[in-house]
């Protein structure tokens, strides 16, 4: 037979097969859902507060020095990054570009850094000082004689007076990402740009309403053919149960569910096993809920009271969640109680009395965790008061309350980043100058043992204080549709989209 | 030693060194490539462990936990970052270890996830020398587990061998005795047969020269039987039948009388009455009798009197050998007849006593010993008399064997018995329309020229002859197939 007879039969069955290969192929787009209607231009580095400026700022910016899946510390931005005496070089990657074609040097970490010093509070602060010298930053044309951009913008140098080693942990956090100078404005030091980004994507499209797309930046080095190349994302437009968020991927409307979104890691996991076709990410119980009582409170109450009440709500919060645990603790790695410190907070959490408050107690978020056991609590604590659900109104001028809860992510992270974190919440028994006093002689132990005991007391004190009080603990977790799979590391909470790869 | 026996042993010893060789270097080799392995596997999760505090610059934090989790694995950590000269030791100096004395595993250590570029690289120091001993240890632990099996395979071989040696005499005896006692039957059976016409010779002599033909057929039946091929089958069992006791002992006393001619004052007297008939093997009855006049005239220390009686009653056969020797203490007479046990001879085996009792028991009969001191022994045998059979008027005999054809003739020309005698079977089946259906036909087992005997025999009992009986040296057994087949051995059934 000959070829010419044959040909166009195999042409046509080459066109056939390319056709159906390529329907048959997975989407490179993923709808990820997201709790805001924000815009674009809402979210930054340094100001950080809900998982979705977690989700924005991870996805869109990259720091210096980051994690691993396997949760060790590894370079992102920074392709070196060495301590010669006690100058902290950061070599950064050669050919770093954003998606616009700009390059990313140390000239912008270096910005990027001082940015954070002026925008920043009192996380940065500590940093600031200990680079840029006792006064604060008010500008980024402010000396700041620790930082330094060596070989034309291939180093960034960071003097200090001896290595310090918890430095690259510290710059892991999401919070020193580097925000590339073009994408600044030098006066309000705004992000004015999130199409030049310094992480794996970047802004293509604001939709309007919260709604965006995003795409992947091919000169990242993070960029990978696996990853989800663009990534829609869908704002809600109105508070969803969690029911009706998960039923979004039914719909179709979603692929992804963040951690900030059915906060609950149970229904995930029981959509994931009733409907086949998703996975689920669960990281290790890393989300503490806990109860902190501000300074009316620590007045308004008695320590056995606070004890009572904190005891109460941990019975009752286990009852509707199956993988919750209920620490006596909140650090269970560094800083974690002795063991008779531990004893001792497990009696007192234990071993009281049946009371009955009937003092006015003013509770902030306490609905948001507890509400379907607000008769319950009512029972023991009468004077109940909460103004989480009162008219938009009200809550203008809404009384100081006696205690709030809180979630918060307490996964892997070195000890400064961790007291960091806390001290810039009001949560350790210590007065503002009592906190700059007591991280002054923190950061100046030269062992992490000798830090280990400080914040090891300092947890003891906030713990048998009865300020801050472990309620429940349990996993994040996320929820992807197939063919995507997850690559997240298991001890550190996040939606690092670049993580996932199609099957 | 035999020299092969030496030859194969120095080999196995050879063999086992070699193997031993082969053993060391793997067990020293192995050891070398799993500490290898094992080390490096353990320096990896050291270096997972202490990565991020060597890249975070917290020497100290490694140097305080190192040793500990070096623990007795290593004797040394050495950290060298990459580009640069210095990096540090725990405990310090290690880097100085002796390649003389000291190995190590060296891990990378990267910046980055995809492990591309080297922030330096981790070295764990250990002795170099320590699995060498581990393996010669191990060597040590097989050699001395495996020395007992080869000392066993030496026994073993030397056993084997000394079988061997064993097999090859025990087989060239065989052939040797196969030989003399097939080319000595056929002579000895025309002498038999010669015999009876020599009138002029009288006949006790004639009756001696027979007895003595008889024995030396017996010696020559001893040596096929007592050097058998090994493996080869066992020689047809002992044929019992009815014989006249007085025939089979009177030419043994003649025997007797003229072995002990030389010896004065001794007597051998032999009185038995004629037709005293019992089923025994004619050859064993000969040796007893012969044993037991042995052993009376061994119990004799002068002159003295032996006394053979062959007396019948009842039912019963009675043999009784007797002298008027020393006798026997009652504490050894409980004791005779048992294998070993012996009285009164140098360098007696205690055999012909037990040979008799044996005999007497397995032909039905007993065995009874009765002495006095300073009185003489008596042997009694008893045994059950046997009813005398009538020799058939007429027989047919099948061999190719002319010697043993003129033997059979000859015995039937005594006994009065027609036979008619045939070489091949064919000219016997030309001529068996004549012949009564009910005429005992004797066929050899092996005819020649590839004729089995008993496949004659199956053809002739299709024709309607009723009485067949294989003539053979092989065993009763072999021919246990057919079971209406009788079967006897080379002599005359009328002997």
């Amino acid at each position: 037979m000959k070829l010419r007879m044959i040909l166009p039969a195999l042409l046509a069955g080459a066109a056939l097969y390319s056709a159906f290969a390529i329907l048959k192929a997975p989407s490179r787009e993923l709808k990820v859902l997201m709790d805001s209607s924000n815009p674009p231009s809402v979210y930054d580095p340094v100001s950080l507060g809900y998982t979705r400026d977690y989700f924005f700022s991870e996805n869109l910016f990259s720091p210096l020095t980051g994690y691993s899946s396997g949760n060790e510390l590894v370079s992102e931005l920074a392709e070196k990054f060495e301590w010669a005496g006690g100058e902290a070089v950061f070599t950064m990657r050669p050919g770093l570009k954003t998606a616009g074609g700009r390059s990313i040097d140390a000239f912008d970490a270096e910005q990027s850094l001082k940015r954070a010093f002026v925008l920043g509070g009192t996380s940065y602060s500590f940093l600031g000082r200990m680079l840029c010298g006792r006064g604060s930053l008010k500008s980024l044309q402010d000396p700041c004689p620790g930082l330094e951009v060596r070989d034309g913008g291939r180093r960034l140098v960071m003097k200090f007076d001896g290595p310090k080693p918890f430095l690259f942990h510290l710059l892991t956090n999401i919070a020193y990402a580097v925000v590339p100078r073009g994408s600044v404005d030098p006066a309000t030091l705004k992000i004015t740009d999130y199409r030049n980004t310094s992480g794996p994507y970047y802004l293509d499209a604001d939709l309007g309403l919260g709604d965006m797309v995003l795409k992947g930046n091919p000169a990242h080095y993070r960029y990978s053919k696996k990853m989800p190349r663009q990534v829609r994302i869908v704002s809600l437009k109105k508070y969803n149960t969690n029911e009706e968020s998960l039923a979004t991927l039914s719909s179709g409307t979603a692929d992804y569910l963040t951690i900030g979104l059915v906060l609950k890691p149970e229904d995930k996991a029981d959509f994931a096993a009733a409907h086949p076709g998703y996975s689920v990410h669960f990281t290790r119980p890393v989300r503490m809920i806990y109860i902190v009582f501000t300074d009316r409170g620590l007045k308004r109450l008695s320590r056995e009271e606070r004890f009572y009440i904190a005891s109460k709500l941990r019975a009752l919060y286990p009852s509707r969640r199956r993988m919750n645990e209920s620490p006596y603790q909140l650090f269970a790695m560094e800083g974690a109680l002795s063991k008779a410190q531990l004893e001792d907070i497990r009696a007192r959490l234990t071993g009281g009395p049946d009371m009955v408050i009937k003092k006015r107690v003013e509770a902030r978020r306490l609905y948001s965790y507890f509400w379907l056991d607000l008769d319950e609590i009512k029972k023991w604590l009468p004077g109940i008061a909460y103004a989480d659900t009162a008219p938009l109104k009200d809550r203008k001028n809404p009384p100081k309350p006696d205690f709030f809860l809180l979630g918060s992510d307490i996964g892997y992270q070195d000890d400064i980043g961790l007291v960091l974190y806390y001290l810039g919440l009001e949560f350790f028994d210590l007065s503002p100058e009592g906190k700059e006093k007591w991280l002054a002689a923190y950061v100046a132990c030269p062992g992490k043992k000798e830090r280990m005991a400080m914040l090891r007391e300092l947890h003891y004190k906030t713990l048998a204080g009865a300020r801050a009080i472990p309620i429940g603990l349990m996993p994040y977790a996320s929820i992807a549709r197939e063919p995507w799979e997850f690559n997240y590391p298991a001890a550190i909470a996040g939606d690092h989209l670049w993580r996932l790869r199609r099957k | 030693m035999d020299p092969e026996i030496k030859r194969s042993v120095r080999q196995l010893f050879v063999k086992f060194l070699l193997f031993q060789a082969v053993i060391f270097v793997a067990a020293v080799a192995l050891s070398l490539v799993f500490t290898g392995y094992f080390k490096a596997r353990l320096g990896r999760q050291l270096a997972a462990a202490s990565r991020d505090s060597l890249l975070a610059g917290d020497a100290r934090h490694v140097i305080t936990t190192m040793p500990s989790s070096m623990s007795r694995d290593f004797t040394g950590m050495v950290w060298r970052p990459a580009g640069q000269e210095k990096g540090f030791s725990v405990p310090a100096g290690a880097e100085n270890s002796s390649g003389m004395f000291y190995t190590y595993s060296r891990m990378g250590v990267c910046f980055d996830e995809d492990r591309k570029v080297p922030a330096g690289e981790l070295f764990f120091y250990y002795p170099r020398w320590t699995p060498v001993s581990w393996g010669v240890l191990s060597w040590l632990v097989i050699a001395l587990l495996s020395l007992p099996v080869a000392l066993r395979e030496r026994r073993r071989l030397i056993r084997d061998y000394t079988l061997l040696l064993d097999l090859r005499i025990k087989e060239s005896y065989s052939a040797l005795a196969a030989q003399v006692a097939h080319d000595i039957r056929s002579p000895l059976a025309a002498l038999d047969s010669a015999l009876a016409d020599f009138s002029s010779v009288p006949e006790d002599r004639r009756e001696l020269a027979r007895g003595a033909l008889g024995r030396i057929g017996e010696i020559a039946r001893d040596l096929l039987e007592n050097y058998r091929v090994p493996g080869a089958p066992a020689p047809a069992a002992k044929a019992v039948a009815a014989h006249d006791l007085k025939a089979l002992v009177a030419p043994v006393i003649a025997e007797k009388r003229a072995q002990y001619s030389s010896r004065a004052g001794l007597a051998i007297e032999f009185s038995g009455e004629d037709g005293v008939r019992a089923r025994v093997h004619p050859a064993e009855l000969r040796r007893m009798v012969s044993n037991l006049v042995n052993n009376a005239v061994e119990a004799l220390d002068g002159p003295g009197r032996v006394s053979v009686s062959l007396s019948r009653g009842g039912s019963v056969v009675t043999l009784k050998i007797s002298d008027d020797g020393k006798g026997i203490p009652p504490e050894i007479l409980s004791k005779l007849g048992q294998k070993g046990a012996t009285h009164g001879k140098a360098g007696g085996t205690g055999l012909g006593l037990y040979h008799a009792r044996s005999c007497a028991e397995s032909w039905g009969g007993s065995l009874n010993i009765t002495s006095r001191p300073g009185a003489g022994t008596e042997v009694a045998i008893e045994l059950p008399e046997a009813v005398p059979q009538a020799a058939p008027k007429n027989a047919v005999l099948i061999d190719d064997d002319a010697l043993v054809r003129i033997n059979w003739k000859t015995a039937a020309r005594v006994h009065g018995v027609e036979l008619l005698v045939f070489s091949a079977p064919a000219d016997f089946l030309a001529a068996a329309g004549g012949v009564p259906k009910d005429t005992p036909v004797y066929i050899d087992s092996n005819l020649g020229n590839g004729i089995r005997g008993e496949e004659i025999a199956v053809q002739l009992k299709e024709l309607g002859f009723t009485d067949i009986c294989l003539e053979t040296g092989h065993a009763p057994e072999k021919f246990s197939a057919i079971n209406w087949l009788k079967v006897a051995g080379k002599e005359p059934p009328w002997a």
